[in-house]
């Protein structure tokens, strides 16, 4: 009979259209939620779609390091300097041949005599894009497995063969192919075959295993101090962060850059749904007030039988809980519809995502089930108390 | 239930008051320490005032009231909840009643606090108060003083150990009034609770043990 006099004459209008408001932004709200479980935690986790960044900086070349005033390379301390940026996740070093290493044949039927100057290059195992079981020397073989870029192999196919009209060569047959060398430094001299293990997408560089690159420097290497390392590899975790491009540009540090484009995509799509997130939050505040506005309104416009019913002894708590249960089954209700809806637009948006590629997690992030729980729960605690507060204020006025 | 008010006045009668009043600016004085106390004064000499600030609805006042020792002032939501639920009843001069809902049902929203009554009880003294053919009727469709009868058979319906009546007979014939005030007697009596009701004079067809004046 309480619920008869205080809320069945009141108009409800209002209360209907601040539902559908509520439920359109708990649902976008939601669904920005269970995108960035599963397109930004999930997939950085595992790593499937957007994999971690690996940077080669070095130094700006300038006039006065041609003229050697300035050195290219990175003294110790530029180096932990790098290594302690946030961005920075782990650092290796790229370590240049100090001995002369040239490319050789003997002069066979085939082919006329030759010889070629050239360089090798090495960094640490885990910072190499290769899997391959002969990507290992073994110092008591004469043999060192090289690595090379893959865009090396393409100018080659498609700048120099096809110019020249000379047979283009595949990954595979190019990993057939022993090559001869010589490394020499130190009054030393030594012959060495060399093969293709691999091609690299990651460093530009003509790469040999860290451990030959370490063994070689020692016994053949020139002992000129301060041979600081001129490239690095970064393991960045947001390599397109701002902070990052500021910080190589403040210290005239340059990067291929190029690479990061997964980043990037991460960033965009961060930004994207963070957009769609504060506008699905915009619209849920905006509802929310609504239903504060008009259950004040509907309390005040009870006021004169609210008064009644405190005067003939009922408790102010025993009135306000006619409204929020009512608000409470509201609430309720909208929530389970948004995320119905949600399972309901996940199922098209997983079949959506599988068609370009991406595969998502097929039941609803964990982590969302809790937030949204928690959205819900405030905001019925939050106008259950302002229910309160007022039917408190109409009894001790 | 001991009722005592001190140095009381109401404030929009500080400046007025006389000093013949039985009760104003009073030193410990006991209100409804007698089966019935009557209160009587011509209008607007602040009847309403006085029982309403003991009901706890009006805190303009100087002085104090307390409620078995304590100044009601420093009453809890709580505890006028429960005092209006179970040992003190009033019928206010302005009726308060709900108008949209029907006669028994102004009456069974009161009882269903305490359900001190039974419907049958409740028909009952409807059925002697002559309002059972009003049942249920709306209450605004009733004249005042049908209206005036439910708001005293509302009040009846919880236990009490005092009955607060402002002006209960204002809009009742005398025959009207006797059947009423003797079903306030009756029921008072079963609890052993008191009665204070004000008027603008004595009645003839009730003895008051105790007769202030304003």
């Amino acid at each position: 009979m309480v619920q008869r006099i205080i809320w069945k004459t009141q108009k409800k209008g209002v209360l209907f259209f601040a539902s559908i408001g509520m439920f359109i932004g708990l649902f976008i709200l939601f669904i920005s939620i269970q995108l960035y479980f599963d397109l930004i935690i999930v997939t950085n986790k595992d790593k499937d779609i957007f994999q971690k960044d690996y940077i080669v900086i070095n130094k700006k070349i300038s006039l006065l390091n041609t003229v050697k005033f300035l050195s290219t390379g990175f003294s110790d301390k530029e180096i932990d300097s790098i290594r302690n940026q946030a961005f920075v996740e782990r650092l290796g070093i790229i370590t240049p041949n100090r001995y002369k290493v040239g490319a050789y044949t003997d002069g066979t039927q085939d082919f006329p005599e030759f010889y070629a100057e050239m360089f090798f290059e090495s960094v640490p195992d885990e910072y190499m894009d290769i899997n391959s079981k002969e990507w290992y020397w073994d110092q008591k073989s004469n043999f060192i497995p090289i690595v090379i870029p893959r865009d090396y192999l393409k100018l080659y196919n498609f700048g120099f063969a096809q110019s020249q009209n000379l047979p283009q060569i595949s990954e595979e047959i190019a990993s057939r192919a022993m090559s001869d060398f010589i490394i020499e430094g130190q009054g030393q001299k030594l012959r060495l075959k060399g093969k293709i293990v691999g091609f690299t997408d990651r460093i530009n560089s003509i790469l040999v295993p860290q451990s030959f690159m370490d063994w070689a420097n020692q016994k053949l290497g020139r002992k000129t101090k301060g041979d600081s390392p001129s490239r690095l590899i970064l393991v960045c975790n947001d390599p397109a962060s701002p902070s990052f491009t500021k910080y190589l540009s403040d210290n005239n540090y340059e990067a291929n850059l190029q690479q990061t484009k997964s980043s990037r995509l991460n960033t965009l799509l961060q930004i994207v749904l963070s957009i769609v997130l504060i506008i699905g939050l915009l619209i849920v505040l905006l509802a929310f007030m609504v239903f504060i506005v008009s259950f004040k309104l509907m309390i005040s416009k009870a006021s004169d039988s609210i008064n009644k019913l405190l005067l003939i002894g009922y408790h102010y708590t025993v009135l306000a809980k006619t409204y929020i249960i009512i608000y409470g089954i509201i609430i309720l209700l909208v929530y389970f519809l948004s995320m119905i809806s949600l399972i309901i637009s996940k199922d098209i948006l997983n079949q959506l995502f599988k068609d370009i590629g991406f595969v998502l997690n097929e039941e609803l992030a964990i982590g969302l089930i809790i937030i949204s729980i928690s959205i819900t729960v405030v905001l019925f605690i939050s106008n259950a108390i302002s229910i309160l507060m007022q039917f408190r204020k109409l009894a001790t006025k | 239930m001991q009722i005592q008010v001190h140095q009381f006045i109401p404030t929009p009668l500080a400046e007025t008051f006389s000093n013949t009043s039985d009760i104003w600016k009073k030193d410990n004085l006991e209100i409804g320490n007698h089966a019935v106390t009557s209160i009587v004064s011509e209008s607007g000499k602040g009847k309403s005032s006085l029982l309403s600030s003991i009901y706890g609805i009006r805190k303009d006042y100087y002085g104090s009231i307390s409620i078995d020792g304590t100044d009601t002032k420093s009453f809890e939501l709580l505890q006028w909840s429960i005092l209006r639920k179970n040992r003190l009843s009033m019928v206010f001069q302005s009726l308060q009643l709900f108008p949209e809902l029907s006669a028994l049902d102004n009456i069974l929203l009161k009882n269903s606090l305490s359900n001190h009554k039974t419907d049958k009880e409740i028909l009952q003294m409807l059925e002697k108060l002559g309002m059972l053919p009003y049942k249920d009727q709306s209450a605004a469709s009733l004249s005042f003083g049908q209206q005036q009868r439910i708001a005293i058979l509302r009040a009846l319906c919880q236990p009490y150990e005092t009955i607060l009546l402002d002006e209960p007979f204002s809009h009742l014939d005398d025959t009207n009034a006797k059947i009423a005030w003797e079903l306030i007697l009756q029921e008072s009596n079963k609890q052993s609770a008191k009665v204070v009701i004000t008027g603008l004079s004595e009645n003839d067809f009730f003895k008051a043990d105790q007769v202030l004046k304003l």
